[in-house]
């Protein structure tokens, strides 16, 4: 359990499908993600049971401090043993908390678990072109833009350029 | 079949595998991949039965035209298809062929192939920052240099730099 000022992570929990279901199928939360198929409540549960399981991901699920409901997930995954390298996700599934900080504050223990537990030296991530919001959040936890893979998403009709961020140990901003 | 003046691509066949797991097993051409743990003949077996099956790459033996030798291999992998994009990835094995050009030919063959056959709209590719002669080819091709992840792997007991290249189709330098 790792406990911010406005959110909690946690493991997750077979409770937690059925909002995770929900999200994953929003148009309107997936339009940043890699995820664009419909996903089916049962592909969720064996998605869970593979996550739980995979020693190179750690998946946390974020919670609202105040009211203790689920919110979002973030995790770090393709841990890499030599490399000590991760890839960084986040969605904050219920869009009435965006734009308020709880998606900064949950990378930042996110993170610090990655650094501080972990002990990973690098933490790589990603944002489409078109989602300022999320490669300012990278920004304010101390990501750095490494590079665009030119036309890599196609979305909404078209190409999109896929930003890449990376963040050193040292880099971190906690 | 694909045909070059050096090089011939094929599919790969069981009879490789010997050839795959020495490669796979030798420092020397290693050091160039993301691949560091020892390797099993049994590992390669189940390896080649997951590929050969899995929709979402293609794989090819590079076989010396005038020998018939298998000298290498070349794949596309994580082909997305509503992205239009996949990741390239190639070895020569066969040392005696390295800096004579039958890389540079395979790859020519294989994206030939990526954009005229599957279609595809981009590639994406990568190497570590102390390859030149990785670097040299893929701008031979027509990649272009979009980023640099920064210590992203650890080689040779310190992290380096892992280069990253795309081609759009308009860019390929047949």
């Amino acid at each position: 359990m790792l406990e911010g000022k406005l959110v909690r992570l946690r493991a997750i929990e077979e409770a937690d499908l059925p909002l995770f279901h929900k999200w994953i199928n929003d148009p309107e939360v997936t339009q940043f993600l890699q995820a664009y198929l419909p996903v089916p409540l049962k592909n969720e549960q064996e998605w869970f049971d593979k996550a739980r399981k995979d020693s190179s991901s750690v998946y946390f699920s974020v919670e609202d401090k105040k009211s203790r409901k689920l919110i979002g997930i973030c995790s770090l995954h393709k841990l890499h043993p030599a490399n000590r390298s991760a890839e960084f996700g986040i969605f904050i599934g219920d869009t009435r908390f965006w734009n308020k900080g709880y998606g900064t504050e949950a990378g930042k223990l996110c993170l610090a678990y990655g650094f501080d537990t972990l002990n990973l030296h690098r933490v790589g991530s990603s944002a489409i072109s078109y989602n300022p919001r999320s490669i300012r959040m990278h920004e304010k936890l101390g990501f750095k833009k490494e590079g665009a893979k030119r036309e890599e998403i196609y979305r909404k009709g078209k190409c999109w350029d896929l930003v890449m961020l990376g963040l050193l140990r040292d880099e971190f901003k906690r | 079949m694909l045909e070059g003046k050096l090089v011939r691509l094929r599919a790969m066949e069981e009879k490789d595998l010997p050839f795959f797991h020495k490669w796979m097993n030798d420092p020397e051409i290693t050091q160039y991949l993301l691949k560091y743990l020892p390797f099993s003949l049994k590992d390669e077996q189940e390896w080649f039965d997951k590929a050969r099956n899995d929709p979402s790459r293609v794989h090819f033996a590079i076989e010396d035209r005038k020998s018939g030798k298998t000298i290498g291999h070349c794949a596309l992998v994580h082909i997305h298809p509503a992205n239009r994009n996949a990741e390239f990835a190639i070895s020569i094995g066969e040392k005696t062929r390295w800096n004579k050009g039958a890389g540079t030919e395979a790859a020519r063959l294989l994206f030939s192939y990526a954009f005229d056959t599957l279609n595809l709209h981009r590639i994406n590719s990568g190497a570590a920052d102390f390859n030149p002669r990785s670097i040299r080819m893929h701008e031979k091709l027509g990649f272009k240099k979009e980023g640099l992840q920064r210590e992203r792997l650890y080689r040779r007991g310190k992290y380096c730099g892992l280069i990253g290249f795309g081609l759009l189709r308009d860019e390929f330098k047949r």
